[in-house]
């Protein structure tokens, strides 16, 4: 068989299974149940900003962009990890696999098309956002679409997480795994601080590795930057993007070649 | 030249951390030509699906090789050329019959996906249900499904894994009509059963799995004349002298409730003169069918 033809036929493949993931992503309920809820904290900051000391509006984008975040987590846990243990465990999976498709194409197509689906969500969320504040009489700054772009980079690296997790162990531990790659991803300031502070050297080589393997969330967390109307360092928005879809291509190749390994 | 080839191939399992590891395959070697119909038969548990699983790339063996059309059965793009049915059909629930097709057709350069679609529906007798979703399905619908699912590949073998479970007999005569027609344009089908009686009326040849090991491997007309008793006679009454000229040939004679005789010439015996005999004497047979241990007796007894 001549090389073009497989990867023409791969691509199909690819084409096939993420809009297929997108249909099943689009059909599940918690998706709408995380939606609506996100909704409403973007709804109810109108309220906290009238009775915060602070600026309302700033209020506003603070729990409008933690929402969406939160949001991101949420249903790469809910949707992301349990994805493919519903596969592995209904055996829908079998009718793919068992054709001329490796399980790379299977887990790429996965990825697309739950980022598809999650990000149309976040699309959809966003633009409420932004009605919202306008409705508020605070047109979106230019700093607020990156502050959502890279929330949306964000989102797309978690799901990357999700997956891989789900390649390694089962739905349950995958999500509290994910929950906890949030959780130091954002945290990951504070070991370099620590690295910075303790000065026995296999200490911090230890902290150093954990710090380079786990990613740094905060890069695309720029609500501070928002708020507060700090300009960003020039090109973050792009170098953070870039940042984010290397990690989560570095988490999808991880997920290929163990999934590839795993006895279905 | 070998379509599906085994090369002392094991596979071992752990079923968890603590246990010990249990042997599924051991040591399985043998090979499929194209062109003909081959059974996969063992007991539950002799592991038949594991290696069924292997071929299609869905479980690693420990070791061994497995091949198809001489690529590493692990690549895809040995896959290429076969379709495999499972045993129970895993369709997303969500999908009707024919999006499931069209998900399957999508994959693969299918030139007029519609048509080829349409057609397989035909053939499985589903194309009233096109727009049923697979959650709404029978389970013999659903393994039609699985049947059209495999058809819509144009593949040189075709791998099912007990493919008539779950059939009504209307199903089970579809499927053996399926698979005659699939034989006669050339394609080489394998299939698991534990039917024995499909083995003896679809395949020419029989792989036996016991325990993970292979404990046959031949041709079923073979296998049948092996386990050849005899050839029983059924008469009409018989008057007592014939008898006694019957048992004086070494024959054995019942007669039974129905004012008819049972005679029975053990192999090796001369059909040919107790028909004479029978003849002269003016007996109507009534039938001749040959007598021979059961397939279960002849694959799975120790």
């Amino acid at each position: 068989m001549n090389r073009p033809y497989y990867e023409k036929k791969n691509m199909n493949a690819l084409f096939q299974i993420s809009l297929n993931t997108f249909r099943e992503t689009i059909r599940n309920k918690i998706l709408y149940a995380i939606f609506f809820f996100a909704l409403l904290i973007i709804l109810l900051s109108v309220f906290f900003g009238q009775w915060s000391v602070f600026a309302r509006i700033q209020v506003m984008q603070d729990f409008g962009l933690a929402a969406m975040s939160l949001a991101g987590l949420m249903l790469s846990i809910f949707i992301g990890v349990g994805m493919l243990g519903r596969e592995i465990a209904d055996k829908t999976l079998y009718n793919l696999l068992s054709r001329p498709i490796s399980r790379s194409v299977f887990i790429w197509g996965k990825f697309f098309g739950l980022l598809a689906a999650l990000i149309l969500n976040f699309i959809l969320m966003a633009l409420f956002f932004i009605v919202v504040l306008s409705i508020m009489e605070a047109p979106p700054a230019p700093i607020l679409l990156k502050a959502l772009a890279l929330t949306g980079v964000e989102m797309a690296v978690m799901i990357a997480a999700a997956l891989f997790f789900s390649t390694l162990t089962t739905p349950m531990l995958a999500s509290f795994f994910t929950l906890g790659f949030f959780i130091a991803g954002h945290s990951n300031d504070l070991l370099e601080s620590i690295m910075v502070a303790k000065s026995n050297p296999a200490y911090t080589a230890l902290l150093k590795g954990i710090y380079f393997i786990l990613p740094n969330l905060e890069h695309f967390n720029i609500r501070s930057q928002v708020i507060y109307g700090v300009p960003l360092p020039a090109h973050w928005t792009s170098i953070a993007a870039c940042y984010g879809i290397l990690y989560a291509a570095f988490l999808l190749i991880m997920s290929s070649l163990i999934f590839s390994r795993r006895d279905l | 030249m070998n379509i599906i080839e085994f090369q002392h191939v094991t596979k071992f399992y752990r079923r968890n951390f603590w246990n010990s590891q249990i042997a599924a395959v051991q040591d399985l070697s043998f090979a499929i030509t194209g062109g003909t119909i081959v059974g996969f038969v063992g007991p539950n548990g002799a592991g038949k699906t594991t290696s069924l699983k292997m071929l299609m790339g869905l479980v690693r063996s420990t070791s061994g090789a497995i091949k198809i059309n001489g690529r590493n059965a692990l690549e895809p793009q040995a896959r290429n050329g076969i379709a495999f049915v499972t045993e129970q059909p895993y369709f997303y629930s969500y999908l009707s019959v024919y999006e499931s097709l069209e998900l399957i057709a999508g994959m693969q350069k299918t030139i007029d996906r519609k048509k080829a679609i349409a057609q397989t529906l035909e053939i499985v007798e589903l194309e009233n249900a096109t727009k049923k979703k697979v959650k709404d399905l029978s389970k013999g619908m659903q393994q039609r499904l699985n049947m059209a699912a495999a058809l819509l590949v144009d593949a040189e073998c075709y791998v099912f894994d007990e493919p008539m479970s779950g059939l009504d007999p209307l199903g089970r005569r579809l499927f053996r009509d399926i698979f005659q027609n699939l034989k006669n344009i050339g394609k080489t089908i394998f299939f698991s059963t534990h039917i024995l009686d499909d083995i003896e009326s679809v395949c020419e040849r029989v792989i036996v799995l016991s325990s993970g090991k292979l404990s046959y491997e031949g041709a079923v007309a073979e296998l049948l004349s092996r386990g050849f008793l005899g050839t029983d006679i059924v008469t009409t009454s018989l008057p007592p002298n014939l008898i006694s000229q019957l048992i004086a040939f070494n024959y054995e004679v019942k007669s039974t409730q129905d004012q008819h005789a049972d005679i029975f010439i053990k192999s090796g015996g001369d059909v040919k003169a107790c028909q004479k005999l029978l003849f002269e004497n003016g007996i109507t047979i009534e039938s001749i069918l040959p007598r021979r241990k059961s397939l279960e007796t002849m694959l799975y007894s120790k």
